[in-house]
């Protein structure tokens, strides 16, 4: 099967421009009319709560208005779970009468996320003799937020290989899973992709994930990537853990922070879980060496909503400075809710996992402002960044969701994957580990170093958000 | 095959392990079956197989004595459509019912148009 199209039609006793007004205002118009919108444009973000059933539940379908008719048409382009188009028709039928039509097109593996997700198994794919590599990510759940280019980067960097000759004259297949940002559901969908014969794991999930992945497929041999920013930690040596450092990325932005606002009572939020426990670990270390003071801190379980009681202790404790290690759904709803009680008036904040895709569904005007450190943006001067951005464009269209550092980063990882194995004699797992330890390349970010399988060496850069992307800071300053 | 007899078959612990079984080693016997999925007797998985088929979950071949069985991904593939186009007429029914609430009489929208 290829596309599918769903349609679905009511004839609703309202004016057309009515029913039109309904979209996205939040009320209880059914979910596709009570999409999260913050205004109704081409170009902006929109978050659907998909009701996925089996007692599960609802799932953020993540897409992007791509057209706009008012008050006829409005037209959606879906990134996750699924790759695909809602287009909603809205039709005169008398002075008080509209036809509402909605067409949703669906894919063979977003039915396959959909059966999965109610517990259809992952069958094997047959041995066709290709080089297969996994990619484990975060289709749904609070992760997805980040993830949301990463499948799209990693299917660009395998048909990048495979132009190029693919692996020892063997075509790349790319086997993609979904963690739904749960760690034993990782573990169990890693387990999968090394049965499926994968000869490297690539998983650009969260650490909770990633340490569940680790103990589940860790002691087998095939190489594991964490290419995505994380808090470090030990491991064997065919577990490699790149991406930037909360350390790093605190020594390239406390100091300036502090400076620039005259404040040092910092407030730390983060998720509870081993990235933002590690990450305060080095924030105890770093902010008192830069002359900050901790005035308190707090963390909420990955998935929470309702932001209020940490925004109240914020405010009791007198903090000036907001460091927040929260990840995705969680930091969007959480400098939302900032922005609304007025918390951005008292408070400069950094918040460590600002990429390109958390900021715009935080939104133009409650993003404005953060400042963020990472080896990657959008915005990054460089003939490399360019031509790959063009490359990304022209292969996945305009619409689709914008590159950040964890996407790149899983790009770049596959791509200094396909090095490495390069280098390697044909079924020699041994030697791409090997070289996968100390490998130089210019990727996308600029030019990087692996030493070891614990660290990528990188230029870390300051940003602060603002309207559409972000705003390259010096540094120094 | 309704959508409902797919995704309630779906909805058992044991009878995924079986799926999974299935999965993982192509068309088994209800013997073989069995034998891998130890938390349950053999009269169990029977009546699960029997519910994995007549809600067109799974096909049973049957050779001689032996009954053999494998995954048929047609049926859940229909009933996953049929669940997101249910979905999808539900969403209208409630924008029916909000928007007639609201606008009896044609009152102002929400949000201006454009």
């Amino acid at each position: 099967m290829g596309s599918v199209v769903l349609v679905a039609d009511e004839t609703v006793a309202a004016r057309c421009d009515v029913v039109y007004g309904l979209f996205g205002a939040r009320a209880g118009a059914g979910w596709v009319f009570a999409a999260e919108c913050d205004t109704l444009a081409v170009g902006s973000v929109v978050a659907l709560q998909l009701p996925v059933g089996g007692g599960q539940a609802a799932v953020d379908i993540l897409g992007r208005v791509t057209s706009l008719v008012p008050p006829r048409q409005i037209v959606i382009a879906l990134d996750q779970p699924w790759r695909g188009q809602l287009r909603i028709r809205l039709e005169r039928k008398g002075a008080e009468s509209t036809r509402v039509s909605v067409h949703a097109e669906i894919d063979e593996r977003g039915v396959e996320w959909l059966l999965r997700r109610r517990g259809w198994p992952a069958c094997q794919p047959a041995d066709d003799g290709d080089y297969r590599i996994g990619l484990l990510t975060s289709k749904s759940g609070p992760g997805a937020v980040f993830a949301v280019a990463c499948e799209n980067l990693a299917v660009m960097a395998v048909d990048e290989l495979n132009a190029d000759g693919g692996l020892h004259g063997r075509r790349v297949r790319l086997l993609v899973s979904d963690d739904a940002t749960d760690p034993a559901t990782g573990a169990a969908e890693a387990r999968w992709l090394v049965r499926a014969g994968c000869r490297v794991v690539l998983a650009s999930v969260t650490s909770a994930t990633f340490g569940a992945v680790q103990r589940a497929i860790g002691e087998c041999g095939v190489p594991l990537v964490h290419s995505v920013l994380n808090e470090g930690g030990g491991g064997p040596g065919h577990v490699f853990r790149w991406g930037e450092r909360p350390a790093d990325q605190l020594a390239v932005a406390a100091g300036p922070l502090m400076r620039t606002s005259g404040a040092r009572r910092w407030f730390l939020v983060g998720d509870d879980y081993s990235w933002s426990h590690g990450a305060h670990r080095a924030a105890r270390q770093v902010l008192p060496e830069a002359h900050g003071v901790i005035a308190g801190e707090s963390f909420v379980p990955l998935g929470t909503k309702d932001f209020e009681p940490v925004i109240d202790a914020i405010t009791r404790s007198g903090a000036d400075l907001v460091l927040s290690t929260l990840v995705g759904a969680d930091e969007v709803a959480f400098e939302r809710r900032c922005f609304a009680m007025g918390l951005r008036a008292r408070c400069r904040t950094l918040s460590l996992v600002l990429d390109e895709s958390t900021r715009e569904r935080v939104g133009d005007q409650a993003a404005a402002g953060l400042w963020t450190a990472f080896g990657y943006y959008q915005q990054l001067p460089t003939a490399e960044n360019t031509a790959f951005l063009a490359r990304y464009r022209s292969t996945f269209g305009p619409w689709a969701p914008p590159v950040s550092t964890l996407s790149e980063s899983t790009y770049s990882a596959l791509h200094l994957y396909g090095t490495a194995a390069r280098q390697a004699r044909p079924d020699d797992p041994g030697q791409v580990v090997a070289a996968l330890q100390r490998l130089r390349a210019i990727v996308p970010r600029g030019s990087v170093e692996l030493t070891g399988p614990h660290h990528i060496r990188q230029q870390l850069r300051l940003a602060e958000a603002s309207a559409g992307g972000f705003r390259l800071l010096d540094s120094a300053g | 095959m309704s959508t409902h007899l797919a995704f309630d078959a779906l909805a058992d612990e044991v009878r995924r392990s079986i799926l999974q079984v299935i999965a993982d080693r192509g068309e088994c016997s209800a013997g073989e079956i069995a034998n891998s999925v130890e938390r349950v007797g053999r009269t169990t998985v029977s009546s699960h197989l029997r519910v994995l088929r007549t809600s067109g979950v799974v096909i049973e071949r049957r050779a001689g004595r032996y009954r053999y069985y494998s995954l048929d991904p047609e049926g859940p593939a229909r009933a996953a459509l049929e669940f997101l186009q249910g979905l999808l007429q539900s969403s209208l029914r409630e924008l029916k019912a909000d928007a007639e609430a609201l606008a009896p009489g044609g009152s102002e929208p929400r949000r201006e148009a454009g």
